[in-house]
């Protein structure tokens, strides 16, 4: 009777055991963000280790919200594309096992990369007039132009096209155009040939459509302050330049950027 | 021996009954690290946004009070107003491309 007992026991507890392991769910991983079209999201993760969960609930938060709201609660793929209407926010994924809701850890987010602003001189001042953004990170940071070992770092340069810095209008260019700049100090070298668009005048909204030849330029100037400029490089990234404070006195410039840091993506509210 | 097998079945089971609510527990808190991870960004990025203005608007005073007047508004140029033409209006000023 007594064996009977302890057998009775065990069975209970490895049915417990496997039915505990049913029970509790996992959370979704590896969610990421990726540019579905230039103005889309596409959001990707994989399922939780072991069993599967019932479905996924996708949940954007705005940039600047502090909420999450519910895109769609019925999702049983491992991806899903949103369109944001030119917004950016966070993006949360969360694994359904019945009513249980299990968050991923990671909610990644297609708002820019805020570089805070920076001081870059023209071409012919003291300091450095090269800016280049990191791909991996986003964040931007000064190079100087008199050296051709940056030019895989330079994403645009400031100048007057003159030798001097103190004529005006300044203009941010491609790094490109730095060897046949009248500044003269720019060596040549594989300097990266990226593209501007015209000044826009929303800073929130999404940056023009690259349209190669058309709206994109070799440079563009800035003729108010703040001046507000899309870039597109060569690699495929965007970028909100925002170019105040020019300071012909000690040819200055303040430069604050936001770098989209999903490929192909022109959204840049933040 | 047959008790004690009895014993350390009933104290498993009590383990495993114990510890199914306590896997929901811990998931719980992992959530509210995340969420409170993510408050912390939102933060920090707010710390930063608030820094950068503070430095501009720093900045500007310093200009004025060196001036003497307001800093300066406009630099005149105009040629970034969406032609592919433009530029040349100063020597050496290469012409602004589409690319």
């Amino acid at each position: 009777m007594k064996r009977i007992l302890a057998i009775a026991v065990v069975a209970v507890a490895v049915l417990m055991l496997v039915r505990c392991d049913e029970l509790v769910g996992d959370r979704p991983t590896n969610v990421e963000l990726s540019a579905a079209t230039d103005s889309t999201v596409k959001v990707t993760w994989t399922a939780p280790a072991g069993s599967a969960p019932d479905k996924y609930v996708v949940k954007f938060k705005e940039t600047g919200t502090a909420t999450f709201v519910t895109l769609d609660d019925n999702v049983t793929a491992t991806e899903y594309t949103h369109d944001p209407a030119g917004k950016t926010g966070n993006y949360m994924v969360a694994a359904m096992f019945g009513s249980t809701e299990y968050e991923a850890l990671s909610a990644p987010t297609s708002a820019p990369i805020t570089t805070a602003a920076t001081s870059v001189s023209e071409l012919n001042a003291a300091g450095n007039s090269g800016y280049g953004w990191s791909a991996s990170t986003g964040a931007g940071a000064t190079y100087t132009m008199t050296d051709a070992g940056n030019a895989a770092n330079v994403d645009f340069y400031i100048t007057n096209f003159l030798a001097g810095y103190s004529g005006t209008p300044y203009s941010i260019a491609s790094p490109d155009m730095g060897p046949n700049d009248p500044g003269g100090v720019v060596p040549t070298g594989s300097w990266k040939v990226n593209a501007f668009s015209n000044p826009v005048l929303d800073d929130q909204a999404p940056l023009p459509k690259y349209n190669q030849g058309v709206n994109y330029f070799n440079y563009t100037d800035i003729a108010t302050d703040p001046t507000f400029v899309g870039c597109h490089t060569a690699a495929g990234y965007y970028a909100l330049v925002k170019l105040a404070g020019v300071n012909t006195g000690d040819g200055t410039v303040q430069v604050t950027t936001y770098f989209q840091l999903v490929e192909g993506l022109r959204l840049v509210q933040h | 021996m047959r008790k004690a097998a009895v014993v350390l079945s009933v104290i498993a089971l009590l383990f495993v009954v114990a510890g199914c609510p306590g896997q929901q527990k811990v998931a719980d808190l992992e959530k509210q690290v995340s969420d409170q991870q993510m408050k912390l960004t939102e933060l920090e990025g707010q710390v930063q946004k608030l820094t950068a203005e503070r430095d501009s608007l720093a900045k500007l005073v310093t200009e004025w009070q060196q001036t003497g007047k307001p800093p300066r508004q406009a630099t005149g140029g105009g040629s970034s107003g969406g032609s592919t033409g433009g530029g040349g209006e100063q020597s050496g000023k290469p012409s602004r491309t589409g690319r």
